[in-house]
């Protein structure tokens, strides 16, 4: 009997109800209850303060835009125009179109399109890219990544950086991972 | 028990490193205390404190001049005697009273707005304890006592009014008194003003402190500091001071005031930098250096798109190289948008010999010096291979003989050359050298193109060459014969012999293609198949402010690693980098580097602002419409008229040609077109128009063509008195000598056009207004305005209108 | 002889009264009652005020009133545990200069860190202060940890204070790591893209590590930079922690780290040539009557017997002020007057402003990270740059809980302790190497440059590599993983049969995983080994 006794109340005796029950002195409730109100709270306001750390909206460009007519590129062409604002190359071959992420796929940087030699250089660790988009050199893991390219209704090129394809888990036979054109 | 005090060396240590600490501290304020831009600005306060100095001396010196003292002691004694008359009339009464009625006047006005202040603020509170009571007991008794309190107030307006007239009234006649002495007092005091002056000067130019100047520019995001060394850029009157105290050359200053400019929108370098060579921005990391000094004038592209800046010919003609040199057609430019420069080369299969087409290939300025084709350094077997692809295009163009013609007889060749000199063709053509430049260069163009071909655009140009200038003369099946048994017979090279070879080695079909890919032929030629395709070069879009890290220097170990020694090796050499680039080769002259260069240097990644651009204005480019429109294309007008802003400058603009030309005599022209200036040959070609087209052309041109502000008609019924005219002839020889530039009869100069036809050609309210203010009808025309009064304008205008050309010619002169 | 006449008596005696008079003024002034509210004791050199001086200031009382001679002998500490705490300080409050004109918006920061180059007045000066102070704490952090490893005092009872100083380690990296992104310019913006690309391939919470729970709107990227990319909101968000978050957290973190060297006792203080066998000797000491042996580890000139005795040939003790105090004062002022001059001659580097777009060639991250961006040559993202710095970190965690050897506290005892030394070292000087490599070796794509070669002749990347097939490299890594917890127990049974087993795997597991980098290193840079183990979720 003794042992099962809390430091809580001051030795006041109490009935004996046998193994099992749920009564207690009334101070270890109270004390059991401001704990646990406590620490909940204190755990929910934790909770609040990490969710708050994650907002819901960013501000980052937008993700996707209407890269001009098909008309305005040159057949083999990888066009850098719109590198600068959406980070995307969009390149023409002979069947038609698709839209490279500039994104390297080792570590995040910018690769540079290297005309006179036809492929894609990534600065920081020199992972090297075919104009399809396929690794050959250096650290980078897997090729770049396509993005969804259709045509608008105005008959302009649409990209649409939300929506990426992976080569190596062959997302690029997917119908909206290349534009046929000719 | 303790060790000893810390020994000597330690406390010795640390007092060398606290002297240490002291000296870098002393080596850093002085570094901080004496900047560059302080040291510059207290070398201009010497400079301005000398000048103020020697100013003031002057003005001193101006003083002691006997002149100037005698005029000091003159208007010294003035002043004294006014203020004695003054003070006789304070001792009588007058102006004493007259003092004392303003001051007591002002100060009864002062109370009364002081009461008036207290009851309207009384009244205010009251006032609001009315709004805020709900008790109709208290609030009747508030509201007497508001209406009291207004009435109060009101009668302290009127008070007050009363009160400030009587003190006007005073404090006018208290002016009158002093009149006198408050004159002489300021005519004293305006004599020795510029001493004052020159002495203020002195005392703030000795004043002034260093500090750091800037111009904070929102718009243009940037604060630009290089006034803080450059300090008199912005005021005029130093030009001679050494840099950096110089004042900016010109009036650019004037013209672009910095608070809304800044510096180094045009110059480049670093604006919030306060030290060099930071500041110059020629320093790692700094993308946009202060451009050299003969670069600068490129900048003013950047807002005065399109137009020339006058002093600064070389960006506009950069731009214009650019344009005509066919540039834009590999490397894109933003907002730079121009036709292709080249002709089509759709047929051109069977337009040219291979021959020739293995000799152009070759090197296109060993044919023709004048061509803007440049130089591609083609293999001779990608010479064959092209050569190959291009005779293969043939359009399914009608290029039969036609049909009628055996072998010219010689007789037409003489007809040919006689058609050839009657139509005018080197108004537009060159025919070895001499004639114009809007088409090509005819002396050997028999050699060039095939007959069947040349026959068939004769008749029908458009058709053949789409986009060409050449008019559509409607020659007869008879006179195209005899105009190519002319070419054939004269307009040919005979010396065909020594021409260079063509390639011994067949060319392919296939390859030709992919080398017109490759080189991107396409940019300046219409090509099919590539009609929708790109441009092969880099784009140049903000190429002035490319890192020299992303220039390809190449195999060039020679060539400074700066943009500009990259540039013009690129504009004169430009395959020299490393083996493969495809640049063609311009043959520029040095000039002709430097203006693109300069126009390079001009094409910036900066947006100004909307509010500072300046658009040459870009006019909707004109259409014109309806059965007018569908003429001027089959003629080809607008290649040698203008009409609002579109066409070329060979014959005169027609926007207002129907408030100019008198209806009929508009008809006759067109059917049988002469000239008006006699000392010319060049003529509208008679292009056999129709009674229909010839109606339907001028009744566009009368109806659309016109200027509101040309009146139709100018004189009153009866105005036209012999006096105006005789006043107007008058005018016309002796006021103003018209006949230096213009010709009346035999007699009179041949710069303008020739007046003895006015009455029949102009009309009324054309002459009228051209004399009024001719630049206002023709920004271009040569005429000095002269902004005639109307009186005169009329005068002579009615003597032009009276004037019968069959009796001119007949008498010989006025 | 006699007394000056004349003009020079009467200076004399003006100087002498005003001396006087002066002093006079001085000694009521300092009998005041609000003076003594300040401050509560004398000045005159007694020994109780020289104990005053130190118990009754709040900054001085960091320190013990007295402390042995040893305590006093510089090179034991070099004084890098100070010099960190007065970098911190300098830091803080050059800090708080430059917060002053600084603003973490995008648009403007660069602009502003331009403003305080040129139009500050001492503003370049400053902020080279700050930079190079930052670096500079970098470094004696490190040499700080080395210092207190090489003379074992983490061992027990300062175990947890050792752990301590590990987070403020942690934190003094941090700290510096998110500092480097306000000038917001281009080796700001890329050292930290290149930071924070390794957080994506976090396993289980980065959207590209192995075995990814989360998507790139919520991963532990998203976290760090409170968007997609580095941008407005990562600025500020660094701007925070470095101004606000982390300072705070170092500050606390420092009063306990303080309060324990204090609690512990200073451990020079135990290397008494009379005492040996560390803490619990210095604790018998205490107690009357017990008897001090004498260690097989003891230090020259040790000596045994009662405490008594042990305590009496213990040499003489000083007291902290004046002695230590002058020591630390002359250090700071030597430390400063360094870190002065080196401000002075070099300014700190900027580059042109941040651009997302243009990647400059090489991207390399801050020097003290660089040691982490050359192991991406060897591993994935998510082993170099996840794996491997949370197995270091937590390996210095674990460093005095694994460590059974009880000598060599308070004094620089490689003798007895060559294994732990010649590991610890060895990680610590691999880190260097790393950084050494990472700093001159790699020129641009990352490709090894000589130091003296030119980075503007490109060299080309052609590396054939070729990878274990996936049995061979399951079972090359069974096997060493297998070897190197068996082998050493089995051979070396008295050194490592003493530990627990669990004590054991985790020593020898992290042991393990350190030689794992040299070995790889080995694999790629000799046999072109480019992964040992492919499988579709990740790869070793």
């Amino acid at each position: 009997m003794e042992e099962r006794e809390r430091g809580g109340g001051g030795g006041a005796a109490r009935p004996d109800a046998g193994a099992g029950t749920l009564w207690m002195p009334r101070r270890d409730w109270l004390a059991r209850i401001t704990w646990w109100t406590v620490l909940g709270s204190l755990g929910a306001m934790t909770g609040a303060s990490f969710r708050m750390l994650f907002p819901r909206v960013t501000f980052d460009p937008p993700a996707a835009f209407k890269a001009g007519s098909p008309d305005e590129y040159t057949v083999g062409e990888v066009s850098e125009r719109w590198k600068k604002r959406f980070r995307v190359w969009v390149v023409r071959t002979e069947e038609g179109f698709y839209a490279l992420s500039a994104k390297c796929t080792h570590l995040g940087c910018t690769p540079n399109w290297i005309e006179a030699e036809g492929k894609f250089k990534c600065p920081c660790h020199g992972s090297g890219f075919y104009s399809s988009g396929v690794n050959f050199e250096g650290p980078a893991p897997r090729p770049l990544e396509r993005f969804r390219i259709t045509l608008a209704d105005d008959g302009q090129l649409f990209v649409d950086r939300s929506r990426s394809y992976r080569q190596e888990s062959g997302e690029w036979a997917s119908p909206e991972a290349f534009l046929p054109f000719s | 028990m303790s060790p000893p005090v810390p020994r000597l060396p330690l406390r010795a240590w640390t007092a060398l490193s606290g002297a240490g600490l002291a000296c870098a501290f002393a080596v850093l304020v002085a570094r901080e205390a004496n900047p560059d831009w302080a040291r510059h600005q207290r070398a201009f306060s010497r400079f301005e404190r000398v000048e103020a100095a020697a100013a003031a001396r002057a003005a001193e010196d101006a003083l002691r001049q006997p002149a100037a003292q005698q005029q000091a002691r003159e208007l010294a004694s003035r002043v004294e005697a006014a203020e004695t008359a003054l003070a006789r009339l304070q001792g009588d009464g007058g102006y004493g009273r007259a003092r004392g009625d303003l001051e007591r006047a002002e100060r009864e006005l002062a109370d009364v707005q002081e009461d008036m202040q207290r009851t309207r603020a009384e009244y205010q509170a009251i006032e609001r304890e009315f709004l805020l009571s709900q008790n109709d007991e208290a609030r009747r008794h508030l509201r007497a006592r508001l209406d009291e309190l207004r009435v109060k107030v009101d009668a302290l307006g009127l008070e007050r009014e009363r009160l400030a007239s009587a003190r006007d009234t005073a404090s006018r006649r208290v002016r009158v008194l002093t009149a006198e002495v408050d004159a002489a007092q300021a005519a004293l005091d305006a004599l020795y003003e510029p001493v004052k002056r020159a002495n203020a000067d002195l005392a703030s130019a000795a004043r002034r402190r260093p500090q750091v100047q800037q111009f904070l520019i929102d718009s243009l995001e940037r604060a630009d500091r290089c006034t803080s060394c450059h300090i008199a850029a912005t005021r005029p009157g130093f030009e001679r001071m050494p840099e950096p105290l110089r004042t900016h050359v010109g009036r650019y200053i004037g013209d672009h005031p910095s608070e809304r400019f800044g510096c180094t929108i045009c110059h480049g370098g670093q604006g919030r930098a306060t030290r060099l060579p930071a500041a110059h921005g020629r320093v790692p990391h700094w993308r946009q250096p202060l451009l050299d000094g003969d670069l600068v004038g490129g900048r003013c592209a950047m807002c005065h798109r399109g137009e020339t800046v006058p002093g600064e010919p070389y960006a506009a003609a950069g731009r214009r190289l650019f344009l005509e040199a066919g540039c834009h057609g590999c490397h894109e430019v933003e907002g730079v948008a121009a036709p292709r420069i080249g002709p089509p080369l759709g047929g051109v299969g069977a337009k040219v010999g291979g021959a020739w087409l293995a000799w152009w290939l070759r090197d296109p300025k060993g044919y023709l010096p004048q061509t803007r084709m440049p130089n591609f350094l083609l293999p001779d077997q990608e010479i064959a291979d092209l050569s190959a692809f291009l005779l293969s295009l043939r359009q399914s163009s009608s290029t039969e003989p036609v049909p009628g013609t055996a072998a010219p007889a010689p007789e037409a060749a003489k007809r040919g050359e006689a058609l050839f000199k009657e139509s005018r063709c080197v108004t537009c053509h060159a025919v070895n050298t001499r004639g114009g430049t809007i088409g090509p260069e005819l002396g050997r163009v028999a050699s060039k193109l095939r007959d069947a071909w040349l026959t068939a655009f004769l008749r029908e140009p458009v058709r053949l060459s789409p986009g060409t200038k050449m008019p559509r003369y409607r020659f007869t099946g008879r006179e195209v014969t005899d105009l190519v048994a002319y070419i054939t017979a004269e307009l040919r090279d005979f010396d065909e012999q020594s021409w260079p070879s063509p390639p011994a080695m067949s060319g392919g079909v296939e390859a030709g293609q992919g080398l017109v890919r490759k080189y991107g032929c396409f940019g300046c030629h219409d090509i099919p198949g590539f009609e929708r395709s790109g441009r092969v070069g880099a784009e140049l879009t903000g190429y002035a402010d490319k890192e020299v890290e992303r220039l390809d220097f190449g195999l060039r170990r020679d060539v400074p690693r700066t943009w500009r020694a990259w540039t013009e090796t690129k504009l004169r050499d430009p395959r020299s980098f490393r083996d493969g680039l495809k640049m063609a080769d311009f043959q520029l002259s040095t000039r002709e580097r430097f203006s693109l260069l300069t126009y390079l240097a001009s094409l910036t990644e900066e947006k100004p602002p909307a509010e500072y651009l300046r658009d040459a204005g870009a006019l909707a480019a004109y259409e014109p419409e309806g059965r007018f429109g569908e003429l001027v294309t089959d003629l080809n007008c607008l290649v040698c008229h203008s009409i609002r802003g579109r066409g070329g400058s060979l014959a005169p603009d027609l926007t207002r040609e129907g408030s100019r030309v008198r209806a009929d005599w508009l008809r006759r022209f067109l059917d049988q077109p002469g000239t008006i200036r006699l000392s010319l040959e060049e003529r509208m070609p008679r292009f056999r128009l129709s009674r229909e087209e010839i109606e339907a052309i001028a009744d566009y041109i009368e109806n659309v063509l016109v200027d509101p502000a040309v009146p139709k008609t100018v004189f009153a019924p009866g105005e036209v008195t012999p006096g105006l005219v005789q006043l107007g002839k008058a005018l016309y020889y002796d006021t103003y000598a018209c006949d230096g530039c213009h010709q009346i009869g035999m007699t009179g100069g041949a710069v303008g056009p020739e007046l003895t036809v006015t009455a029949e050609r102009l009309t009324e309210g054309w002459v009228y207004a051209w004399l009024r203010n001719s630049r206002a009808l023709d920004p271009n025309a040569r005429e000095p305005v002269y902004e005639l009064p109307d009186e005169e304008a009329r005068a002579i205008a009615a003597f032009l209108l009276s004037l019968k050309e069959r009796e001119l010619y007949r008498t010989g002169g006025v | 002889m006699g007394q000056p006449r004349g003009l020079p008596a009467v200076l004399l005696a003006a100087r002498m009264s005003v001396r006087h008079g002066v002093s006079r003024a001085w000694g009521r002034l300092v009998a005041t009652r609000s003076w003594h509210s300040v401050f509560r004791h004398g000045y005159e050199d007694t020994r109780r005020n020289r104990l005053l001086q130190v118990s009754s200031n709040v900054f001085l009382h960091l320190h013990p009133t007295t402390t042995p001679a040893s305590g006093l002998k510089f090179a034991y500490t070099w004084g890098l545990g100070g010099l960190s705490l007065l970098l911190f300080v300098l830091l803080t409050v050059t800090g708080v200069f430059l917060m002053f004109y600084y603003v973490p918006d995008t648009r403007r920061a660069y602009d502003d860190m331009k403003d305080i180059e040129f139009v500050v007045p001492f503003g370049q000066f400053l902020r080279n202060l700050h930079r190079w102070a930052a670096h500079a704490m970098v470094i004696t952090v490190w040499l700080h940890m080395l210092r207190v490893f090489l003379t074992s005092s983490y061992k027990p009872p300062r175990e947890f204070n050792w752990v301590v100083g590990v987070v403020l380690l942690v934190l003094t990296l941090l700290l510096s790591f998110s500092g480097y992104l306000l000038p917001w310019d281009q080796i700001a913006f890329w050292a930290i893209t290149v930071g924070t690309n390794m957080a994506t391939a976090t396993p289980f919470l980065g959207a590209e590590g192995p075995f990814s729970l989360v998507t790139y709107d919520n991963d532990l990227r998203f976290l760090i930079l409170g968007s997609r990319s580095v941008g407005q909101s990562a600025l500020l968000r660094f701007y925070v922690l470095h101004c606000l978050a982390l300072p705070l957290a170092a500050a606390v973190l420092l009063a306990v780290h303080f309060w324990r060297v204090r609690k512990d006792k200073f451990s020079a203080a135990l290397a008494l040539p009379a005492i040996s066998g560390g803490s619990q000797a210095a604790d018998l000491l205490e107690k009357p009557g017990a008897e001090v042996p004498l260690q097989e580890t003891a230090p020259a000139g040790a000596v045994a017997g009662p405490a008594r005795e042990v305590r009496a040939a213990a040499p003489r003790v000083a007291e902290v002020w004046p002695h230590l105090v002058a020591i630390e004062f002359l250090a700071a002022i030597v430390a400063l007057l360094m870190l002065h001059v080196w401000s002075l001659w070099i300014d700190a580097p900027l580059e042109q402003v941040a651009s997302a777009t243009n990647t400059p060639n090489p991207a390399k991250a801050p020097w003290y990270f660089l040691g982490l961006q050359e192991m991406l040559v060897y591993f994935d993202a998510w082993i170099a740059g996840v794996v491997l710095p949370g197995l270091i970190i937590v390996g210095l965690i674990l460093l005095p809980y694994l460590d059974p050897n009880p000598v060599g506290v308070g004094f620089y005892d490689l003798r007895h302790r060559k294994r732990a030394t010649a590991v610890f070292l060895f990680g610590f000087l691999l880190w260097v190497a790393l950084i050494v490599i990472g700093q001159f070796f790699r020129g641009p794509g990352w490709v090894w440059y000589l130091p003296w070669e030119s980075w503007e002749v490109a060299k080309p990347v052609y590396e054939k590599t070729w990878n274990f097939p996936w049995p061979a490299g399951l079972a090359a890594i069974a096997l060493y993983l297998g070897l190197g917890l068996y082998l050493p127990r089995r051979l070396r049974p008295e050194v490592y049969g003493t530990i627990s087993h669990r004590r054991y795997a985790v020593l020898m597991l992290l042991a393990l995983g350190m030689l794992a980098l040299p070995l790889k290193m080995l694999l790629r840079l000799v046999f072109h080994v480019h992964y040992v183990l492919v499988t579709p979720w990740f790869r070793i």
